[in-house]
């Protein structure tokens, strides 16, 4: 999936997270606990049942109370990937773009790997389908990769939120939530974006898209053919049409980002010549902000 | 409906092509889209109902297959005959020789015309004036501006064919002019063969007036016709005769044809000719006597199956030549002078002449008498008639004058071998004159080497010269031999004492080639219309009305087109 050189360059990488989640195991990231870290976090009061190798001894001998030493706990962070394998994702002109969806997968999941962090990817169309389970560790990358490369698009439309919802039920621990996927899903994200916030998870959506399908250039009278549904229409396209389409398309862009962003979701979008690498990048450029 | 331009319509097999090319340009790409609510919500503004969408699609088809037809038809310039004509209408009928050939069912040409004019007749309207010309010979109005049925009928059912050519340019031009009388609604019609002379003037002149329609009677026919006949004495100078022949063969193969020669029923001679396609020949048939009589020259062909009406020969009229040639009276010539060994012999030579040498003149002559005075003329002659041999050149009656600058060929008719002019009343090139003397009013030409003997006698002489033949042998010029020229002027002398020299009699001319020649070439009457219903009603073009609607229907279709959106 990815070469030697390539998988160095993403270890300088992480994947940001706004939110602090309680980690099973050690790791880079700051744990929603305190407790046994080496950093500084806060003091308390004394509480009968405290070990006393907390206590504070210098405050005690200048203010004669006790007070214990709290610590910032550093842990793991699960990160579940929800990858789209509908129909849309792979059909004909679409092709690349599930390979490109892989990719993102792939290479996040090698950054969260590589930081201690938790990975597992639920694969996604109209319902829940093949799963990675929850794993840690840099030597689980080749069996994520492996898994990766098995994946195949499925005839079967985008249901997110209803996707979202089955999986979820599998999720304990919450964590980063990166929905990989086009979004064409006439309801949208809003319930998806609202589920996961709801169970605490921090959504991050990356949105993927072919040119053709923000740009089509050509016209003619074409029976144009929903990859999920088999849905015929035919269609007269002019230059009108498609100026028509474009800004539609734009609005339908700006709709899911807006969806994302007024709920607290990071939202990142990508038109599948975009490298790979400058989009994974703009994706992990704030790796310093979560930790 | 009539169409000016028919083959046109050969252009009906691109409509399939068209609605070919309809079906082609409908036939939908497929793509597969990762999902179309995009492309719905899009054309949902200008979306419609699939059952319009398909209805839209059926319409666009029929307007494009409508139009194709439209272009076609106008193409083949139609023409609405939809209603009446109540306009004045000039009816012009080609009633010339040409007319008289037979159709291959045995009809004439001029019989198919009496019917078509009998056609248009029963199918006028009552309003509607009809003027019938005929040309045949010369523009002749048979009956005028007249709406009454019967009275048109009665004189179609009267006309006739003549044996003269069409004189179609001069009978249209008529005709024109009585349209424009009666108005620019006026129209004309000419009824012909096609076949007459002047004819690209004529064609020019249809095309050129709207008004004028050409209707084309008859089939493209075979014809072999007698174009001339011409029994005359023979012009070498001796006392034979001959007859001049001029045959042409109008058809497309060789034909064996006799030219047979009768007088009074007794067959003179006959002349075989073998004619090739398209050959024309002229002959000379000897005879050595045509006295008065009836004399015939007729074709006569070895197939029997030539004089039928689909052989080769389809115009029975211009085989027979029919001429009645005068007799010849015998003179009782009386010479009287200085009478020359030359003259009495050339005298004595004339075969309808008795010569007797006279020491006197007679008191009185008959009818028949001719008084030849050799030498000067005395100053009292007997009534009768007189002719004076070397009259000197200043006599008590006669001055020998200056010589004749004018030609006196003024009414030449090319006979195909010689030209004959009727010397009556003409003068002659070099030809002294000789002046009458004083008292005598007369002017008076005498003969020339180079033809022969010609007389000119005002008739407003008070002493009645015209009985008076002045031979005069003294012209310095001459270059005919006396003894060559004796029997010549004798026998002009004498038949002009037996009344034959102004006589035109042998002149015969039976038709014109443009009216034995009976073969149409279409391509002459392209475009000028063969359609008798066409003529008795009104055509109304209406190709620039298709053409108008083909243009709108290609709006339509055009708009309907881009119309098109999502179904």
């Amino acid at each position: 999936m990815f070469d030697s050189q390539t998988l160095k360059k993403f270890e300088y990488l992480s994947l940001a997270s706004s939110k602090q989640f309680a980690g099973q195991t050690s790791g880079e990231r700051r744990n929603a606990k305190l407790g046994g870290g080496v950093e500084f976090a806060d003091y308390r009061n004394y509480a009968f049942g405290d070990d006393v190798r907390n206590l504070d001894w210098n405050v005690y001998a200048r203010f004669e109370a006790l007070y214990i030493k709290r610590f910032q706990e550093e842990g793991d962070i699960p990160v579940y990937f929800f990858l789209d394998v509908s129909t849309s994702m792979g059909e004909n002109e679409t092709a690349a773009k599930f390979d490109y969806a892989k990719k993102v997968v792939g290479a996040l999941g090698y950054v969260s790997l590589m930081r201690f962090d938790s990975v597992a990817v639920f694969t996604f169309a109209d319902d829940v389908g093949e799963t990675f389970p929850l794993s840690r560790g840099k030597e689980k990358f080749l069996p994520l990769a492996e898994f990766l490369e098995t994946l195949r698009p499925r005839r079967a439309a985008t249901k997110i939120s209803h996707s979202l919802q089955n999986a979820l039920k599998k999720i304990v621990k919450p964590g980063l939530a990166v929905i990989v996927s086009d979004c064409f899903d006439a309801n949208g994200l809003d319930d998806s974006i609202e589920r996961l916030l709801a169970r605490r998870f921090e959504p991050l959506v990356l949105q993927i898209y072919a040119p053709e399908e923000a740009r089509p250039n050509e016209t003619g009278d074409f029976e144009l053919i929903d990859a999920e549904t088999g849905e015929r229409s035919k269609v007269t396209i002019d230059e009108s049409t498609i100026r028509r389409y474009q800004k539609r398309f734009d609005a339908f862009l700006a709709k899911t980002r807006e969806s994302c962003v007024r709920r607290g979701a990071r939202y990142y979008s990508t038109l599948i010549d975009v490298p790979f690498e400058n989009f994974l990048l703009e994706v992990a450029r704030d790796v310093k902000v979560g930790r | 409906m009539i169409f000016s331009n028919a083959i046109a319509l050969w252009l009906a097999v691109a409509i399939p092509i068209v609605v070919y090319a309809y079906f082609i340009r409908r036939k939908t790409r497929e793509r597969v889209v990762s999902s179309n609510f995009l492309w719905r919500e899009v054309l949902a503004r200008a979306a419609t109902p699939t059952r319009g969408f398909r209805a839209r699609n059926i319409v666009s088809l029929l307007l494009a297959a409508t139009i194709a037809t439209a272009l076609v038809l106008a193409a083949a310039r139609p023409s609405a005959k939809n209603a009446v004509d109540d306009s004045p209408l000039v009816v012009v009928l080609d009633n010339s020789a040409s007319m008289s050939a037979l159709e291959p069912n045995g009809e004439s040409r001029f019989q198919r015309a009496k019917k078509t004019l009998a056609q248009i007749v029963a199918n006028k309207s009552d309003a509607r004036d009809v003027l019938l010309m005929t040309c045949g010979g010369a523009p002749n109005v048979q009956c005028g501006f007249t709406r009454e049925h019967s009275a048109l009928r009665g004189v179609v059912e009267r006309l006739t064919p003549t044996s003269e050519p069409a004189a179609a340019l001069e009978t249209l031009r008529r005709a024109l002019f009585f349209q424009r009388l009666r108005g620019d609604d006026a129209r004309i019609l000419f009824v012909s063969d096609g076949a007459f002379q002047d004819r690209d003037d004529v064609l020019a002149l249809i095309r050129e007036n709207p008004a004028l329609a050409f209707l084309q009677i008859g089939e493209s026919r075979d014809n072999v016709a007698l174009l001339a006949c011409e029994p005359r004495r023979s012009p070498t100078g001796d006392q034979s005769f001959e007859t001049f022949v001029d045959v042409a063969n109008f058809s497309e193969n060789d034909v064996q044809v006799n030219v047979e020669f009768t007088l009074n029923g007794d067959l003179l001679d006959v002349l075989p000719l073998n004619l090739q396609s398209r050959e024309r020949v002229r002959k000379i048939v000897k005879n050595e006597s045509l006295d008065g009589g009836e004399f015939v020259a007729r074709l006569a062909f070895n197939d029997a199956e030539s004089d039928q009406s689909d052989g080769p020969n389809a115009d029975l009229e211009d085989d027979v030549v029919v001429t009645t040639l005068a007799p010849f009276p015998t003179v009782n010539v009386l010479l009287y002078g200085d009478v020359d060994q030359y003259v009495a012999t050339a005298l004595q030579a004339q075969p309808n002449a008795t010569v007797s040498v006279v020491d006197a003149i007679p008191a009185a002559l008959d009818e028949n008498d001719l008084l030849v005075i050799v030498g000067d003329a005395p100053d009292a002659l007997p009534s009768g008639k007189i002719a004076f041999v070397s009259p000197a050149s200043d006599s008590a009656i006669f001055t020998l004058g200056d010589e004749i600058e004018e030609t006196f060929v003024e009414d030449a008719q090319d006979s195909g071998l010689t030209r004959y002019a009727n010397l009556s009343g003409r003068t002659l090139r070099g030809v002294r004159e000789l002046r009458p003397a004083e008292g005598y009013v007369a002017t008076v030409y005498a003969k020339t080497p180079e033809a022969p003997v010609a007389l000119e006698i005002a008739p407003s002489d008070p002493r009645d010269v015209s009985r008076f033949y002045v031979l005069n042998f003294a012209t310095a010029d001459a270059s005919v031999a006396l003894q060559t020229l004796f029997p010549i002027v004798f026998t002009n002398l004498v038949g002009a004492a037996r009344g034959v020299q102004d006589q035109d009699w042998n002149a015969i001319r039976s038709r014109s080639v443009a009216e034995s020649d009976l073969r149409v070439d279409p391509a002459l009457f392209a475009g000028l219309g063969n359609e008798v219903e066409a003529l008795a009603r009104v055509k109304r073009p209406i190709w620039s009305a298709l053409a108008i609607v083909a243009l709108i229907l290609t709006l339509a279709e055009f708009y309907l087109y881009c119309r098109r959106r999502v179904e």
